[in-house]
């Protein structure tokens, strides 16, 4: 992907600057969303709070229909991407040890990044095992490499398994967004608001 | 200022507005810089560089740490790991005009401390290992998924929710 | 507050709806100017006539050779092997994937003159990036490979294996033009030791004598 700093536009002094940047507004806009509240997020699994779902998804159709329509303008190039490569097993486990992460502490690491700048100290611990949980990896990486490097699928997208052009999937995940945001209206909790 | 937010402690921003604007910043953070969003890679950084510091020979031996490893710079030099205390700093300031910056133990309030604190260990620990596993946590992977419209990216975000509904029931206790 | 929301998400349908009717062609950009510039100027695209000259001896499969002169000058004289592509035909022939070869390594050649450079410059902005220019062009083949000079009797070991091995390719190909240095007796007499080394070689500059 070309951009700015890898084509030097942009000094590459400046882009840790830029970095600081961008993770400031990222930060600030989802504290002011209420992303720092592990009860908040934890929400969305038990249908009283479902803000951390339309705040993901709502980012996640705009940046797709902004991306897909900036190429369009040749202002980036979306097919330049470098797509990650999908190991299909270790993406399975890992996720299955997130999602019960994810219930069990309420927290994602970016939440508790900002629970932590808060002044929590749950986002504080989470932190720390999180680094904890990183390191054993590490130190098994050995024992753990042949699951780690199993089912590599390549470099593929889902618009290459589903046959469909990217504007086509970008109208079909806008839709099925909307009908989300729509449904976690339906079956919210009629509770009183909660404070977190 | 205080007398001007005290009314809205608790209120938040709506989440559509507050979704489009991080939409919005995605693409400019996309436009500026090429990369992702993502805090668990900075903490993968953070990791590899401090066993660097504490053990280098280690990092040169271990495959894992030394793939992560950026030859020529240290890990914590990357693009990542500023963007997350941009992160920091954004959310402390947000959390500063809201007035909700107080150090406390966020919980359940039917649960001790004590719970809270145990499962928020396992849970980290859950994460660092899985998000390891699956090259990437939640918001790299909506990221890759979303936007890169990248298979992995996608089985990622599908399977962690569907985990976490199925695993809310058993950790029912905890939240409501 | 219910029906904004209604709005909104018509809006949002809207938006990604216009995708489904964008023209499926891009607003084409080509390659990024400064790359494009670096790519220009990257001192790895000339390619010797040693190399490419070894190449050609050993029928290396991943050598592409390009003469992008006029036509009465590919048939007056040209590089064996060498497929011909003028200097205007060069943009036809990256546009219809002729220079498409991700295996090859595709060399560019004129009289020396500017004109293999353009040629790869037009390739690089269609997409051909594995291309080279061949070091001053037919003409320093010329020089250096038909008419060899033999080197002065000062000169190192290593320039006489050079002038041998371009004599070789000479004889090789057929394009030897028997100079003066032959009838040298002091050059001739110091190079059948050199000769000799390389059986395969000597083989060569006896059929060719």
């Amino acid at each position: 992907m070309e951009s700015f700093i890898s084509t030097g536009l942009i000094n590459s002094e400046w882009s840790s600057v830029f970095a600081v940047g961008i993770g400031g507004a990222i930060g600030f806009v989802l504290e002011s969303s209420g992303f720092s509240s592990s009860r908040k997020v934890a929400g969305t699994f038990y249908g009283y709070d479902f803000t951390s779902l339309r705040v993901f998804l709502m980012a996640g159709i705009t940046s797709l229909i902004g991306l897909l329509y900036m190429d369009f303008f040749g202002w980036i190039d979306f097919f330049s991407f470098n797509i990650p490569d999908t190991y299909i097993w270790p993406t399975l486990l890992g996720s299955i040890f997130m999602g019960v992460g994810f219930v069990a502490s309420g927290f994602c690491p970016g939440t508790s990044i900002l629970s932590a700048a808060i002044g929590k100290l749950d986002g504080w611990i989470f932190i720390g095992s999180t680094m904890v949980g990183i390191f054993l990896f590490t130190i098994l990486f050995p024992l753990l490499e042949p699951i780690y490097n199993a089912g590599n699928l390549g470099a593929i997208t889902i618009t290459d398994v589903l046959g469909l052009s990217s504007y086509v999937y970008a109208f079909i995940v806008t839709l099925i967004v909307i009908a989300l945001f729509y449904l976690a209206t339906l079956i919210r909790r009629r509770k009183t608001t909660v404070k977190y | 200022m205080n007398l001007f937010f005290e009314e809205k402690k608790h209120v938040y921003w709506n989440p559509y507005f507050g979704g489009f604007l991080l939409g919005i910043i995605i693409l400019s953070a996309v436009y500026i810089s090429g990369r992702s969003i993502g805090a668990g890679e900075a903490m993968k950084d953070t990791v590899v560089a401090s066993i660097d510091m504490v053990a280098p020979h280690y990092t040169e031996n271990s495959n894992f740490a030394a793939g992560q490893k950026d030859a020529e710079k240290s890990p914590m030099n990357s693009w990542i790991v500023f963007q997350v205390i941009g992160v920091f700093a954004g959310a402390f300031f947000s959390g500063i005009l809201n007035n909700r910056v107080k150090v406390r133990l966020q919980k359940f309030p039917k649960i001790s401390s004590k719970t809270r604190i145990t499962w928020v260990i396992i849970g980290g620990l859950l994460f660092g290992i899985g998000s390891q596993f699956a090259r990437g946590c939640i918001s790299s992977s909506t990221f890759s998924g979303f936007i890169v419209l990248s298979l992995g990216g996608i089985i990622s975000m599908v399977t962690v929710f569907v985990t976490a509904i199925i695993a809310a029931y058993f950790f029912r206790k905890l939240w409501v | 507050m219910k029906r904004s929301y209604y709005i909104l998400s018509i809006v949002f349908v809207g938006i990604a709806f216009g995708l489904l009717f964008l023209p499926q062609y891009k607003v084409k950009q080509g390659i990024n100017p400064e790359i494009l510039l670096q790519q220009l100027n990257d001192p790895t695209r000339i390619i010797g006539i040693d190399e490419v000259a070894e190449r050609m001896i050993t029928k290396d499969p991943t050598l592409l050779l390009v003469d992008v002169r006029l036509s009465w000058d590919f048939e007056d004289f040209s590089l064996p092997g060498a497929i011909h592509i003028p200097l205007t035909e060069i943009v036809f022939a990256a546009n219809e994937g002729n220079l498409t070869h991700p295996h090859k390594d595709i060399v560019f050649y004129s009289n020396g003159d500017i004109t293999a450079n353009q040629a790869r410059a037009i390739a690089l902005q269609h997409g051909v990036t594995n291309s080279y220019v061949l070091e001053g062009g037919l003409n320093n083949w010329f020089t250096s490979i038909i008419m060899a000079t033999p080197p002065t009797e000062t000169a190192t070991e290593v320039e006489y294996e050079q002038y041998m091995f371009r004599r070789s390719v000479a004889v090789y190909f057929g394009m030897a033009i028997p100079n003066k240095a032959k009838g040298s007796a002091t050059t001739k007499k110091e190079l059948v030791p050199l000769v000799k080394a390389n059986d395969k070689k000597e083989s060569i500059e006896e059929e060719g004598c």
